[in-house]
């Protein structure tokens, strides 16, 4: 998430909002947050790449340090995600239960929170994060 | 025999959210000196607390990409999207746009927020059949969700919970229950409000119930029922707004209702009141479980106040689309308790200022 920049957000919003990241047509890797240009190779032959909403979790941490806008959410869950092709850096949610929902492997879903927000009267920033799947019997 | 332009349009998908955390009623009880058995006279047993990142908006996303979901269309069909809430997170700067951009919904859609205490996701729906089936729109989003806000202490903090419910309007065709017909009953009732800046609503008391809810509900039952000729007995379940768990069911008595066909659509007794999700959200509860072939009756409220009933029947679709998308009762069992700190913090009741 960036930092508290009105314009900066609202150019960004489609990463935020469906964390949508880049394919490279060259290299055919995939990843998150977008860019001009692909990481690995260079290419700048890119096209939009949108996540499946499960996937599971690479490594997780927990912070107990955060800054000011996170203070109320302390301690605030980190995972590497995969996600398809993509792998994302993202915030974990609804963690209710460490030692079942968080581990190499686990299931996650995403889901769309608030991030931040610019005090009581700024903005309020959306964005995705994952929560700790269930089996859900109707899950194709 | 059926002319009523409604027939025209019908539920093409519906969704449901409930956010994980509960609260059982026994903490309000001890933190504020309430006599034991005040819970038990509401007819509620706990209900549910939203996570500290989630709003009405977050909660309505939800909600409508499970309706998107069981619907099976583009979200790009979407030309109309309607938020129902008393709880928007900004006063002013619409929720509608941020969820339609979330989704994929924008920029070729209509989308406002719409505000009539708890029935305004109802009106959402109402709007949504005028528009498909006028032609304007192929599909309408009709959402209805809240953080319900009550003042600590208050009898109104028992039920006032979070939840979201959404809906897909389109051609009748294509729809999982059909809209028979629909009657709306408003006046101007003093029964609830919150002022611009208060943080919580106020109530008239005992003003909530007869000259409200009941006059209300009933008025728009029985308009229902001249206008389309049908009988109580033609109905197979009547969900009915639920600020409590008694409420529905004796609005229901009153109108000549079995327990039977109240009952199966009741879900505030395990959520709490979900304002304008809570009648809603009874008739998803339905649409997951019922046979095809079922006439509902379901009659919103909100205060201030106004009550649309709409009789609606139920298609072989139903059962198509049901599996595409977790049923009301997985977001109901999927639970954890928390306390009244916990709830307090979720609920912003406490709050650090930097």
């Amino acid at each position: 998430m960036e930092s508290l920049s009105i314009s900066r957000f609202w150019r960004y919003r489609r990463a935020h909002y469906r964390l949508t990241g880049k394919k490279c047509l060259r290299c055919e890797r995939v990843f998150y947050p977008p860019k001009r240009s692909c990481p690995y190779c260079g290419s700048m032959d890119l096209e939009d790449y949108d996540p499946p909403e499960r996937g599971e979790i690479i490594a997780w941490t927990k912070l107990y340090e955060t800054g000011t806008p996170y203070t109320p959410y302390r301690p605030i869950y980190l995972a590497l995600v995969k996600l398809g092709d993509m792998t994302a850096l993202l915030q974990l949610t609804d963690v209710t239960d460490e030692k079942k929902q968080l581990r190499k492997g686990a299931p996650v879903e995403l889901v769309f929170r608030r991030i931040k927000e610019d005090g009581s009267h700024g903005l309020i920033y959306y964005g995705i994060k994952a929560r700790p799947a269930q089996p859900i019997e109707t899950q194709e | 025999m059926n002319v009523n332009p409604e027939s025209r349009a019908g539920i093409v998908g519906w969704g449901a959210y409930v956010p994980k955390y509960r609260l059982r009623m026994e903490e309000i009880v001890r933190l504020w000196g309430f006599p034991e058995g005040t819970p038990k006279g509401l007819n509620v047993i706990e209900k549910s607390v939203d996570n500290l990142d989630e709003d009405a908006l977050t909660m309505g996303y939800e909600a409508a990409k499970n309706a998107i979901k069981r619907a099976g269309i583009d979200p790009k069909e979407i030309q109309a999207v309607f938020f129902g809430t008393e709880s928007k997170p900004y006063a002013v700067k619409p929720s509608a746009t941020v969820i339609a951009q979330a989704l994929g919904i924008t920029p070729d859609t209509m989308a406002s927020d719409l505000e009539f205490a708890c029935r305004a996701g109802s009106e959402g729906i109402k709007s949504g059949i005028g528009l498909v089936v006028s032609g304007m729109v192929n599909y309408a989003l009709a959402i209805g969700s809240d953080t319900a806000q009550a003042n600590p202490g208050d009898v109104l903090e028992f039920t006032a919970s979070s939840g979201a419910v959404a809906y897909i309007i389109g051609p009748s065709e294509a729809s999982t229950a059909v809209f028979e017909a629909s009657y709306t009953y408003v006046t101007d009732t003093p029964d609830f409000w919150r002022r611009a800046n208060s943080p919580y609503p106020l109530h008239g008391e005992g003003f909530t119930g007869e000259p409200a809810y009941f006059a209300h509900i009933i008025g728009a039952v029985k308009g229902l029922l001249d206008k389309t000729g049908l009988t109580i007995n033609d109905f197979d379940y009547a969900v009915f707004h639920q600020p409590n768990g008694r409420f529905p069911i004796k609005v229901g008595e009153k109108l000549g209702f079995p327990r039977e066909k109240i009952l199966p659509g009741l879900v505030t007794p395990y959520i709490g009141n979900t304002y304008n999700a809570s009648a809603l959200l009874g008739l998803a509860k339905l649409l997951d479980t019922v046979e095809p072939g079922v006439r509902i009756l379901v009659a919103p409220f909100g205060s201030g106040a106004g009550s649309d009933a709409y009789s609606i029947l139920v298609t072989d679709k139903v059962e198509e689309v049901r599996e595409r998308a977790p049923p009301l009762s997985y977001y109901i069992d999927n639970k954890e308790y928390v306390d009244y700190a916990i709830y307090a913090k979720n609920r912003r009741i406490i709050m650090k200022i930097r």
